[in-house]
């Protein structure tokens, strides 16, 4: 029980907290770009926390079911799919979308440094669950024998 | 069935296992120690190099601007916050009468409201290379020629590679260097020759009134450098009292650095004694804790020494017990440390609103391991006491004792 519920609220509170950072702990910047035609649109910034929303409510998500999950393989499968996951959130603001170009901008500055730590973490804690659970699953496979 | 060999680090090992709380407790004493020790030297140095920096290249001994804006010269220089004040050029060469001047150099102010690659207002500052003396020393190993018009150079915060176009009020303008880092506010600053910031100013019109573009003669603050001999403070109080009544107002260098280094000496000072509170803390806490748990395991410790284990056993494993301690807690305490101060240096410099300049990889380094050392420190010296009691008792007495 104890091995099901730790890995599995820490691996929540990180996505939540994912899902969180761009909402309301350190919000993406809030300014709109005027275009040609007059009208206004979000920096890129915007879109990159609209999509860590998305990322860190599935790492939430995968925190809930390794809690809930009984079976060592299905938590392990679920683990590795939430670490995968976690390199995405990495990808997103680093990478895939990106934010603006200046040093200065509050995304730059607290947002994504954030969301890329977070998501390191979000990493190591899952490879680590899945590894523990591994190697437990052998230990046990070993006394059967 | 667990294949390892029963050593005294497994067996150290072993026992912090089976008391999960104390050694986390523990841990995490240590890592609060090891946190502060390197998260605040990281912090002391940045400012440090900051505040290096922001005296080797500043240059000027004395600057010049219209009264009333002279905290605003600080803001733009020590944070690159947009200002915009002018006076008229024709103080330039007035100043220039007085004795002891070697030097003197206009600049001027353009503060934009919306930069092409992002929303953030930006310093624009205008310079003549023919009299410069401040950014052109540090120019000449970025730029291979003149600064032409519209072409300008950004600051290292400035995300623009060179060639590219950055666009300023509706105008392209060529990247032609980036400057290195220097921890203050022309990082997030771009300087162009005079010509092209008169000519942006007038641009600017289109969006928002610009005193630059009604006068064309309107200069933002004079540099001043002494010449070898004279007083700094005699020459600016020469100005004052010959222009004073003109508008000018002079910022003295020595001054502004001082106050700034009183404040971060102040602020080092203040990382250091918490550090050494923190130390002593961890020292104290471990030794209470150490102690406490011989009392409980005095029994354990005679059954070792039963089982044959010499007394020289029993004081390695509890300094191996320490020293686990001790080294988890030092490596979660510095990783800490590394994804806060690194990751959010801007974030923590525009909090200071310091000039802050982060060391070299090299010198990170060196005060990772020193105070990774010092850390791992606090776990032996606590237990030394207790390992002595434990060697020096006897197994008898040891083990009747709690009976």
């Amino acid at each position: 029980m104890k091995n099901r519920l730790l890995p599995g609220m820490v691996i929540a509170a990180l996505g939540l907290l994912i899902a969180l950072i761009p909402v309301c702990i350190f919000p993406t910047c809030t300014k709109l770009i005027e275009t040609a035609a007059g009208g206004t649109v979000p920096m890129k910034c915007f879109w990159s926390g609209r999509a860590e929303i998305g990322i860190g409510l599935l790492i939430l998500c995968g925190g809930v079911l390794i809690a809930l999950s009984r079976s060592p393989f299905t938590r392990i499968g679920i683990s590795l799919m939430t670490a995968l996951t976690g390199i995405l959130g990495i990808l997103v603001p680093t990478l895939l979308i990106g934010g603006c170009e200046m040093d200065m901008m509050p995304c730059r500055m607290t947002t994504f440094p954030s969301l890329t730590i977070l998501g390191g973490l979000t990493v190591a804690a899952s490879l680590l669950n899945a590894l523990y659970l591994w190697r437990q699953n052998k230990k046990t496979a070993g006394i059967d024998v | 069935m667990n294949k390892k060999p029963l050593t005294v680090s497994t067996i150290a090992a072993n026992n912090l296992r089976r008391k999960p709380f104390r050694s986390i407790s523990l841990i995490f004493l240590v890592s609060i120690f090891a946190f502060t020790l390197f998260g605040g030297t990281i912090l002391a140095k940045s400012l440090e190099g900051g505040m290096d920096s922001l005296s080797k290249r500043l240059g000027a001994d004395i600057l010049a601007v219209p009264y009333g804006y002279e905290a605003n010269i600080q803001s733009a220089l020590l944070r690159g916050e947009p200002s915009t004040f002018y006076f008229d050029e024709q103080i330039i060469g007035k100043i220039n009468t007085i004795k002891g001047i070697e030097r003197i150099s206009p600049q001027l102010y353009i503060a934009t409201l919306n930069a092409g690659c992002c929303t953030y207002p930006l310093q624009l500052i205008g310079f003549d290379p023919k009299t410069d003396f401040i950014i052109q020393p540090w120019l000449s190993y970025s730029l291979d020629h003149p600064l032409a018009d519209g072409e300008i150079l950004v600051g290292s915060s400035i995300t623009a590679k060179v060639g590219q176009k950055l666009k300023f009020f509706d105008q392209n303008f060529l990247v032609a260097a980036q400057l290195e880092k220097t921890g203050m506010g022309f990082d997030t600053s771009v300087f162009m020759n005079f010509s092209t910031a008169k000519k942006l100013a007038k641009e600017s019109e289109r969006m928002q009134l610009h005193p630059v573009a009604e006068n064309d003669n309107l200069i933002s603050s004079a540099m001043i450098k002494i010449k070898n001999g004279y007083n700094v403070k005699d020459v600016a109080n020469n100005i004052l009292q010959a222009y004073a009544k003109e508008g000018v107002a002079v910022v003295v260098s020595k001054n502004m650095l001082s106050d700034i280094s009183v404040s971060l000496n102040g602020l080092s000072l203040y990382i250091y004694i918490l550090a050494g509170i923190l130390w002593f803390l961890a020292i104290t806490v471990l030794i209470i804790v150490f102690s406490v748990s011989l009392n409980e395991r005095k029994k354990e410790f005679g059954i070792f020494r039963v089982l044959g284990a010499p007394r020289s056993m029993l004081v390695k494993l509890l300094l191996c017990e320490s020293i686990f301690i001790s080294l988890l807690g030092t490596i979660a305490g510095t990783i800490a440390a590394s994804l806060i101060v690194f990751p959010f240096s801007t974030y923590i410099s525009s909090l200071f609103g310091l000039p802050y300049l982060q060391p070299s990889y090299g010198v990170i380094l060196f005060f990772g391991l020193l105070s990774f050392l010092i850390s791992l420190t606090v776990g032996p010296l606590a237990s030394i006491s207790v390992a002595i009691k434990i060697g020096n008792s006897e197994t008898y007495t040891t083990m009747r004792e709690n009976e």
